[in-house]
């Protein structure tokens, strides 16, 4: 059974990659741009989580809970500062701004924490169960639960309350939103601050297995891009389940195949389903519920 | 009067779209503005909600208050809802969910559910295809739920552009009957038609524009009358 512990630990991989795809695809459908700076923001967030904990000496587990909002407000105020004043440019412009945010937060980061990589504390017991004769790593079941009830919560939020359907309906219509009074400006704040808050969450989650410095992200929203695309950029769950699978196909490739090309692996898969199918795996099928 | 516009004008860069339209709507009444593509008016119903990207200027009241400028969820609020020239429905979403979002703003819990079922009373095609995704629909059945989101803001002055464009003749007549249904709820109607035998047999009042300004207002009685010089401003015959 080696399969299970590497099913989960590529679920888990890929979890990460979901929430930063997720991200990506809620700030596109709200600002119609890919935001280079998610992946940097996450790792922002994470910095300051860290110093949030050995400031105050908080649980690790209030910290993560806390990420949420606190990734929230840096978002919201990144859109209120730097995209609203570009916004009703050509989106190149705004794809250029989020490209500078980039720079900003990567060297802003580098200033005030330094360059060399630190710690962070496990959120999870380090010692494997076993589970059917395999060993299984908590921090890989843990790393997927979370990442499920996040889902779960983006898509009650989206699906079956009132302002998440009006953020949906302002992405499709955002001239007949504001007849019916929803304040799109207003939507696309909203949609910064969760996307933020879901990338500082999927830097805090991964920060324990890798290190915390300023590059920790880069790999990351590349991957999470990538899965998003995979599956299908137009679509939330089309995106996550993309993401997903390319966290498993990579822990596959690596383990049964060969180490070194499973990140080469992934974005020549992406390139072959685009050929064949530029709307993504799972857009069609899973647009809508019926 | 419930609505006043004061001289309104409405440019778009250097392009002149409304010159100095003036013309009020009182409560209960179904007022026609005609006119044919491109005399302005729908620029001027998006102006009154407040969603017009050109430049306004003049005034606009409703209910004694000035609402030229305001946000249009303030309008909204104020009791003015619009059906788009168009429909713009929200086509990835159910024709529950575009009635749910006609009812944005509201927070009345029971009324709201109230008004949910005089919709589907009023249009029984709609409660058959409610779980149905709004793009899915025919035009005519678009068009109930653009109105129908429209009624869901329980409005007080229900603005309709050119609610029977595109539509197959059967349709239009339904849809055109739905205007009394409307005025019967006590709800005052703008009607915005190139239609204007149609408009004109179901409105009170009647302004017809061309390039931009209003160039015969009257009862719709004596516009009628005059079908002919109407029709001559509409380009139609």
């Amino acid at each position: 059974m080696n399969w299970l512990p590497l099913l989960l630990s590529g679920l888990a991989v890929g979890s990460i990659y979901a929430l930063i795809g997720l991200s990506l695809v809620i700030i596109n459908k709200a600002t119609h741009v890919v935001n280079f700076a998610q992946g940097e923001i996450g790792m922002f967030g994470t910095f300051i989580a860290l110093s949030v904990l050995s400031a105050t000496g908080l649980p690790v587990f209030v910290v993560l809970v806390l990420s949420f909002p606190i990734g929230f407000l840096i978002g919201a105020l990144l859109e209120i500062v730097f995209i609203k004043p570009v916004a009703s440019g050509p989106p190149l412009n705004v794809l250029i701004v989020t490209l500078g945010l980039f720079f900003m937060f990567n060297s802003l980061a580098g200033i005030i924490w330094g360059f060399d990589p630190y710690r962070f504390p496990a959120l999870f017991p380090t010692a494997p169960i076993a589970v059917g004769g395999a060993a299984v790593s908590p921090t890989s079941l843990g790393i997927i639960v979370i990442t499920l009830l996040v889902m779960a919560a983006l898509y009650v939020f989206f699906e079956h309350t009132r302002y998440g359907t009006a953020m949906r309906a302002a992405s499709m219509n955002p001239f007949a939103a504001r007849l019916m009074g929803i304040r799109v400006g207003v939507v696309a704040t909203v949609s910064w601050g969760l996307a933020a808050g879901l990338s500082v969450m999927s830097g805090i989650l991964i920060a324990p297995l890798t290190f915390v410095d300023q590059q920790m992200m880069l790999a990351i929203i590349l991957k999470g891009f990538a899965g998003a695309i995979l599956g299908g950029f137009a679509s939330l769950p089309g995106a996550a389940i993309g993401c997903l699978l390319l966290g498993v196909m990579e822990a596959f490739v690596g383990a049964y195949v060969d180490n070194t090309i499973k990140d080469s692996f992934a974005f020549v898969l992406i390139i072959v389903v685009l050929m064949v199918r530029p709307q993504g795996l799972f857009t069609k099928a899973l647009k809508r519920k019926v | 009067m419930l609505l006043e516009i004061d001289n309104l004008s409405i440019h778009y860069g250097g392009i002149r779209a409304v010159e100095n339209v003036t013309l009020s709507v009182a409560a209960g009444e179904v007022v026609a503005i005609l006119g044919a593509n491109g005399a302005g008016k729908s620029s001027l119903l998006t102006a009154i909600m407040g969603v017009c990207p050109g430049r306004v200027s003049g005034a606009i009241r409703f209910d004694g208050a000035s609402i030229a400028g305001a946000r249009p969820d303030r309008i909204v609020r104020a009791g003015l809802a619009m059906s788009p020239e168009g429909r713009q429905l929200f086509s990835g979403l159910t024709v529950e969910e575009n009635l749910q979002m006609g009812a944005f703003l509201r927070r009345d819990a029971a009324a709201v559910k109230r008004d949910r079922e005089a919709v589907l009373t009023l249009f029984p095609r709609l409660a058959e295809r409610i779980g149905q995704i709004a793009g899915t629909l025919s035009g005519g059945e678009q068009q109930m739920v653009a109105v129908g989101r429209a009624m869901m803001s329980a409005p007080r002055l229900m603005l309709l552009d050119e609610p029977t464009l595109g539509l197959a003749p059967l349709i239009i007549d339904e849809i055109m009957g739905l205007v009394g249904e409307i005025r019967a709820r006590g709800i005052t109607v703008i009607l915005v038609e190139q239609n204007a035998k149609k408009a004109l047999a179901r409105a009170d009042h009647a302004h017809v524009l061309e390039k931009g300004r209003i160039v015969m207002s009257g009862s719709a009685e004596e516009l009628a009358k005059n079908e002919e010089i109407v029709s001559a401003y509409l380009g139609t015959s």
